[in-house]
C-alpha cells in the first residue's frame, strides 16, 4: 500500500503525512495555506494522474498459434443461417441436421461461430460439433477447460488408429476394451488369447467387460474358455459367460437348455406325420392347441447354466423358470421342433391361456438370439393383440431391433401402416415407434405420413394429444422430397384453421421445413 | 456484416406490423426484387402493387403504401426476407425509382436544424451572462463545501467509510446537484459502493477524491486557465457548453469518420449511446453521445463497421475529444480495406500521456490497435503487440474467449477503449471483416 493511501486509511489526525520529493509534490508543499488534508488530496489527485499518464507496458508472454485449416469453410450465406439457428432457442432444434451436413460435405465453420457452438449444452449437438469445428475449433478447445469434451471427443478416435498392442498393455481400461475389440475385429482367436492371458490378474468387474468381448465374432472355438468362466468367482462374469454359450447353437450348454425347453411347450395336433395328416391340419387348423407345461423345479445343473433359480419378488416360479428357459432358446427352435410355421405359432400362442407369458419369452428371446424374421411378427402381434396390452412398450425395442438389423423398410412399413391411428386416434405406442425411425426418413415413408396427415384433416374437431407432436416430428424428419407437397398441404390448411394452437403448430411446422430447405441448399453435399 | 432478423424486428415500431411484416418475408408476395451493397427492393402485391425500397445501412425505407408507419409491413417484409433468403434478391443494378429515392436521401443533410432535440445532452444550462455568474457562483460555494467535506473524510481516516450507510454519500450527492454541478454529484453516487467492494478499495476512493481536489483547485484558478481547458473544467463538473456554442466556437474538422465501437449505457431512466469514431485521413479520434429517456431509441442511427464523409465539429477543449456530427454528406458505406491506427503498445501509450498532460479529467482513450493479439497468460487475459509488450484486456470472459477463436494466435485489428486499467475491446477486424462486440450494460 502507497504512503498515501495508508495516511488516508489512518486519518490525518492520527499518523501526520510527509510528502515525497519529486517536483509535483514540491509544488504541493510550497502551496500556501493549506491544511494538510488539502495536501494529502492534492497529492493523491497528482499521483493519481502521473500514474493515468505514466502506464507502463508489461512483458508479452509468448503467443501460441493455431495450425493451419485443412477444411474449407462455409459459404457465408451457410454462416449466416447457421448463426441464426445457434442464436435463437427455436433454430437450435435444426442445428444437428446442419451440423451433419456441413461433417459430410467435408466442410467447417468459420471461426467467429465457434464459441457459440462449443458453448451449446445440448448432447445431439456435442455429438457432431467436434467434427465440424476445424483445426482452429480443436485448438481452442484444448484451451479453455469448459470446451474440453471437444478436444476428448477428437483425440479418442484419434486413439483408435494407434497400435493396439500398446494400448492394451498400457492404456486405460477404456482403451484396453477398445483395443481388443479392434483386435477381435481382425483376428478373432488372437483376442481371446491376449485375454486368456490377463485373465488371472484382472479384477472381477473387468473380467466381466472381457467376456463380452467374446460376443463379437462368437465362435464354437470361444467355448472351452467360456465354459471355465462358468466357475468364475463373479457372478457377472458366470452370467455374460452362460449367456454367450446359450448363444453358440452347438455348444453342449444351449443343447442342455434345448432339452429343458423342449419339455414346456408341446403342440397338441395329431402325432401324426404323415401327408395326410399335415392335410387335415391345414384344413382343419383350428384343432391345433399349444400345450404348456410349466416346470415343477429346476434341474441342477440349471443355475451352473446360467438360469436364475430365484424370482424376482411378486413373481410365482414356475412362470418365472418358464420364461428363463425359453428366453434361452431361440425362436427359430420352435418352428422345428413343432413344425409349425411362425405366423401360426403366434396365432396359436395367442389363443393359448398362458399366451402373454408365451410371447414375452419369444420377444426376449428374439432379442437375444437376434432372430430378425421374429421382429416384424412379434410386433404385430403384440400391437394388435389386446391381452398383450401390458407388453406394448416393448414396441419400440422391436423398431430398435429392426433399425439395428438394417430392416429400417420393414420398420417404416408397419409403422406407415398404421399412422391413421396416430393422426386420427391418439396412439401413443405408433407414436413411439415413429420417433425410433432415423432421420431424415425415406421419401416413401414421407409420402406415406402425408397422405395420413391428408386423411386425418377431414371430419376431426380437435387435434389429438399426440397430433400436434407427431406434425412437430415430421417437420424436423421428412425427407427433403417431400418438402413441397408438405408446405403445400400445411399452407392449405392455415388458410382454413380456425383453431389457434393447431395454427401454431402447423406454422411452426412450416417454418421448420423452410429453414430445413434452406440448409440443404446451402450446405450441399 | 449481414442482416439479420433480430436487427430488422427491433427496427419495427409495433409487433402489429412485425407480424404483418413477417405474412409478407415470402417470395410468393414479392416481384422485381434486388440488391446491390446500398440497397434492397422489390414490388409488393398486397391490395395493390407497392414499390418498396431498403437502405441497407441504416435500414431507413421508402414504400408507395399509404400506410404512416415507418417502416411499413412491405419494408418489414422487405427487409425479413433479405434476412432469411438473401439469395432471393439477386445483385443488380438497381432500377431508376430505386436511384431517384437514394439520389434524393443524399441531398438531404443531417443539418443543425434536422438534429432531434434528443441528442442534445440533457442536462440543461443556461448562455446569459448574468445567469450564468450566477451560476458560477452556485459552483464554487459547492465546491467549497465539497472540499471541507472530503478533508474531514481524509482527517478521520477513509477507514470509517465503511460504516458509513449510502445515505451518507447520498446527501452529499443531492447537495452538489443544489449547487449546480451534477457531474460531481454522479461520480459521488458510484462511489458509494466502492468501500463494500474489492480489496483495493482505499486506493480507489482516495483516487477519486484526488480528482476531485484538482477539480476544485483548477476551479479555483479557472480565469488563469487557457480557455479550452476552462472548458473541460466545466466539463467535468457538469456545466458543458451548449450545441449551438461548440457550433460557433468549436473546431471543425472534416473527414471520412469510421464507426469503430459503441455501447450503451442506461442509469435512471437516462440511456447514453457512446459512439468511437475514428477520421481516416486525419487520423483523429471523436466520441460523439445521444442521449435517450425511458427506451434505448435515439436520434440517429449510428452503426458500428460504417463510415461516412461528415463534419464533426469538437467540443472545445485542451484535448478535443466529444464531438457533435455537424453535417453529413452520402450514404455510409461498409467497411472495407484496413484501418491505420496504432502499430505499437508505446505509440498508443504516448498519445495518451499527452492526452492526460493536456486534459487531466479525461476518462477513457479509444485506439484502433494494428496487428495485436489477444492471449491467456496465467489466468489473465492480455493484449499482445508485435514489439514484445502487452496491457491487461477488459476481463470479460466471453468476449476474451470470442477474440481468441477470431485471432487463432495470429494478428488481427481491434478497436479497444482504454480507461486506465483496462482495454475494453470495441470491435475487430479479421479476414476482411468488421465484428462488432455486443455489450448490455443497461
Amino acid at each position: 500500500m502507497s504512503k498515501l493511501v495508508y495516511a488516508a486509511l489512518t486519518g490525518t489526525s492520527r499518523q501526520p503525512l510527509t510528502l515525497d520529493t519529486t517536483p509535483e509534490m514540491e509544488l504541493i508543499r510550497n502551496m500556501e495555506g493549506i491544511t494538510p488534508e488539502r495536501q494529502l488530496l492534492l497529492a493523491a489527485g497528482a499521483s493519481a494522474l502521473a500514474k493515468r499518464a505514466g502506464t507502463q507496458t508489461q512483458p508479452a508472454p509468448k503467443v501460441a498459434v493455431a495450425p493451419d485449416e485443412a477444411l474449407p469453410e462455409i459459404s457465408e450465406a451457410a454462416s449466416a443461417l447457421l448463426q441464426n439457428l445457434v442464436t435463437k432457442n427455436k433454430g437450435q432444434r435444426l442445428l444437428p441436421e446442419a451440423l451433419r451436413r456441413i461433417r459430410s460435405a467435408g466442410l467447417r465453420v468459420p471461426p467467429y461461430l465457434l464459441p457459440d457452438l462449443l458453448n451449446l449444452p445440448a448432447e445431439d449437438v456435442r455429438q457432431i460439433v467436434p467434427y465440424v469445428i476445424g483445426e482452429r475449433g480443436r485448438w481452442l478447445a484444448e484451451l479453455r477447460p469448459e470446451w474440453a469434451w471437444a478436444a476428448k471427443a477428437l483425440s479418442e478416435r484419434e486413439l483408435e488408429a494407434a497400435d493396439a498392442q500398446q494400448q492394451w498393455e498400457e492404456g486405460t481400461s477404456a482403451q484396453r476394451l477398445g483395443a481388443l475389440r479392434r483386435v477381435r475385429g481382425r483376428d478373432a482367436a488372437m483376442a481371446r488369447e491376449w485375454i486368456e492371458n490377463v485373465w488371472k490378474s484382472e479384477k472381477a468387474e473387468f473380467r466381466a467387460e472381457l467376456v463380452w468381448v467374446l460376443e463379437a465374432g462368437l465362435a464354437p472355438d470361444d467355448e472351452p474358455f467360456l465354459e471355465s468362466a462358468l466357475d468364475d468367482r463373479a457372478r457377472a462374469v458366470r452370467v455374460g459367460a452362460a449367456k454367450l454359450l446359450a448363444l453358440l447353437p452347438n455348444s453342449s450348454l444351449s443343447a442342455r437348455m434345448r432339452e429343458r425347453a423342449a419339455k414346456l411347450i408341446a403342440s397338441t395336433h395329431s402325432n401324426t406325420g404323415n401327408r395326410l395328416g399335415r392335410l387335415a391340419r391345414a384344413v382343419t387348423g383350428s384343432r391345433e392347441q399349444l400345450h404348456i407345461t410349466f416346470p415343477k423345479a429346476l434341474d441342477e445343473t440349471a443355475e451352473h447354466d446360467g438360469l436364475q433359480a430365484k424370482p424376482p419378488t411378486s413373481q410365482e416360479p414356475a412362470a418365472w423358470w418358464f420364461h428363463e428357459i425359453v428366453s434361452r432358446v431361440p425362436p427359430t427352435y420352435w418352428e422345428q421342433r413343432l413344425d409349425v410355421e411362425r405366423e401360426r405359432l403366434l396365432d396359436l400362442a395367442c389363443r393359448n391361456e398362458h399366451g402373454p407369458i408365451i410371447i414375452q419369452a419369444w420377444t426376449d428371446a428374439s432379442f437375444f438370439f437376434k432372430d430378425l424374421e421374429w421382429f416384424a411378427p412379434l410386433w404385430r402381434v403384440i400391437y394388435e393383440r389386446r391381452e398383450l396390452g401390458s407388453q406394448r412398450d416393448r414396441l419400440p425395442a422391436l423398431i430398435d431391433a429392426l433399425i439395428s438389423s438394417g430392416n429400417i423398410s420393414t420398420a417404416e412399413r408397419l409403422i406407415s401402416e398404421r399412422l391413421s391411428n396416430l393422426l386420427r386416434g391418439d396412439d401413443a405406442a405408433v407414436y413411439q415407434c415413429m420417433l425410433r425411425l432415423p432421420t431424415p426418413w425415406s421419401p416413401e415413408f414421407s409420402e406415406r405420413f402425408l397422405e395420413n396427415l391428408k386423411q386425418s384433416w377431414s371430419g376431426r374437431r380437435q387435434p389429438s394429444y399426440h397430433w400436434t407432436y407427431a406434425l412437430d416430428a415430421a417437420a424436423l424428419a421428412l425427407h427433403k422430397s417431400a418438402f413441397p407437397a408438405a408446405l403445400e398441404l400445411l399452407r392449405s390448411y392455415t388458410d382454413r384453421e380456425q383453431n389457434r394452437e393447431e395454427t401454431t403448430v402447423i406454422k411452426r411446422a412450416m417454418q421448420d421445413i423452410v429453414t430445413r430447405h434452406q440448409i440443404a441448399r446451402e450446405i450441399p453435399l | 456484416m449481414q442482416l439479420t432478423t433480430d436487427t430488422v424486428e427491433i427496427k419495427a415500431s409495433d409487433s402489429r406490423s412485425l407480424a404483418a411484416g413477417r405474412g409478407l418475408a415470402s417470395e410468393k408476395h414479392w416481384s422485381e426484387l434486388g440488391q446491390n451493397p446500398q440497397a434492397l427492393w422489390g414490388q409488393c402485391r398486397g391490395s395493390s402493387l407497392y414499390q418498396v425500397c431498403v437502405d441497407t445501412i441504416d435500414l431507413a425505407s421508402r414504400c408507395s403504401c399509404p400506410s404512416r408507419k415507418f417502416p411499413c409491413k412491405h419494408a418489414l417484409g422487405l427487409m425479413l426476407l433479405a434476412a432469411t433468403s438473401p439469395q432471393a434478391l439477386p445483385r443488380q443494378d438497381p432500377p431508376d425509382w430505386v436511384l431517384d429515392w437514394l439520389g434524393k436521401r443524399a441531398s438531404k443533410k443531417d443539418s443543425p436544424s434536422n438534429q432531434p432535440a434528443s441528442s442534445e445532452s440533457a442536462i440543461p444550462s443556461t448562455s446569459k451572462a448574468d445567469s450564468a455568474s450566477k451560476r458560477a457562483t452556485e459552483v464554487a460555494r459547492g465546491l467549497e463545501t465539497l472540499n471541507l467535506w472530503m478533508e474531514d473524510i481524509v482527517r478521520d481516516g477513509l477507514a470509517a467509510l465503511q460504516n458509513r450507510k449510502p445515505d451518507f454519500w447520498e446527501q452529499q450527492a443531492k447537495r452538489m446537484v443544489d449547487f449546480k454541478a451534477p457531474s460531481i454529484a454522479a461520480r459521488l453516487r458510484r462511489m458509494a459502493w466502492m468501500p463494500h467492494g474489492a480489496k483495493e478499495w482505499p486506493a480507489e476512493v482516495l483516487n477519486e477524491f484526488g480528482k476531485l481536489a484538482l477539480l476544485s483547485q483548477a476551479y479555483r484558478r479557472l480565469d488563469q486557465l487557457p480557455s479550452p481547458l476552462q472548458e473541460d473544467v466545466r466539463q467535468a463538473i457538469g456545466w458543458p457548453l451548449r450545441k449551438d456554442r461548440v457550433l460557433e466556437r468549436g473546431e471543425t474538422v472534416e473527414d471520412d469518420w469510421f464507426v469503430i465501437g459503441q455501447d450503451v449505457r442506461g442509469e435512471e431512466q437516462l440511456f447514453t449511446q457512446r459512439n468511437w469514431l475514428l477520421g481516416r485521413r486525419t487520423g483523429r479520434y471523436a466520441l460523439v453521445l445521444q442521449f435517450a429517456a425511458n427506451s434505448p431509441r435515439f436520434g440517429l442511427n449510428i452503426r458500428p463497421g460504417t463510415h461516412k464523409r461528415a463534419t464533426l465539429v469538437y467540443w472545445p477543449s485542451a484535448f478535443p475529444q466529444r464531438a457533435l456530427i455537424a453535417t453529413s454528406f452520402e450514404l455510409p458505406l461498409v467497411f472495407e480495406g484496413r484501418l491505420s491506427g496504432f502499430h505499437t503498445l508505446e505509440e498508443f501509450l504516448d498519445y495518451v500521456a499527452t492526452a492526460a498532460s493536456r486534459q487531466p479529467w479525461l476518462e477513457s482513450f479509444p485506439c484502433v490497435l494494428n496487428e495485436v493479439v489477444p492471449v491467456l497468460h496465467d489466468g489473465t487475459w492480455l493484449v499482445s503487440d508485435n514489439a514484445g509488450h502487452a496491457l491487461p484486456l477488459a476481463p470479460e470472459v466471453e468476449n476474451s474467449w470470442w477474440l481468441l477463436a477470431l485471432s487463432g494466435g495470429k494478428p488481427l485489428d481491434l478497436a479497444l477503449e482504454w480507461d486506465g486499467r483496462y482495454l475494453k475491446p470495441l470491435s475487430a477486424m479479421a479476414d476482411g471483416c468488421f465484428f462488432t462486440i455486443e455489450r448490455d450494460n443497461l
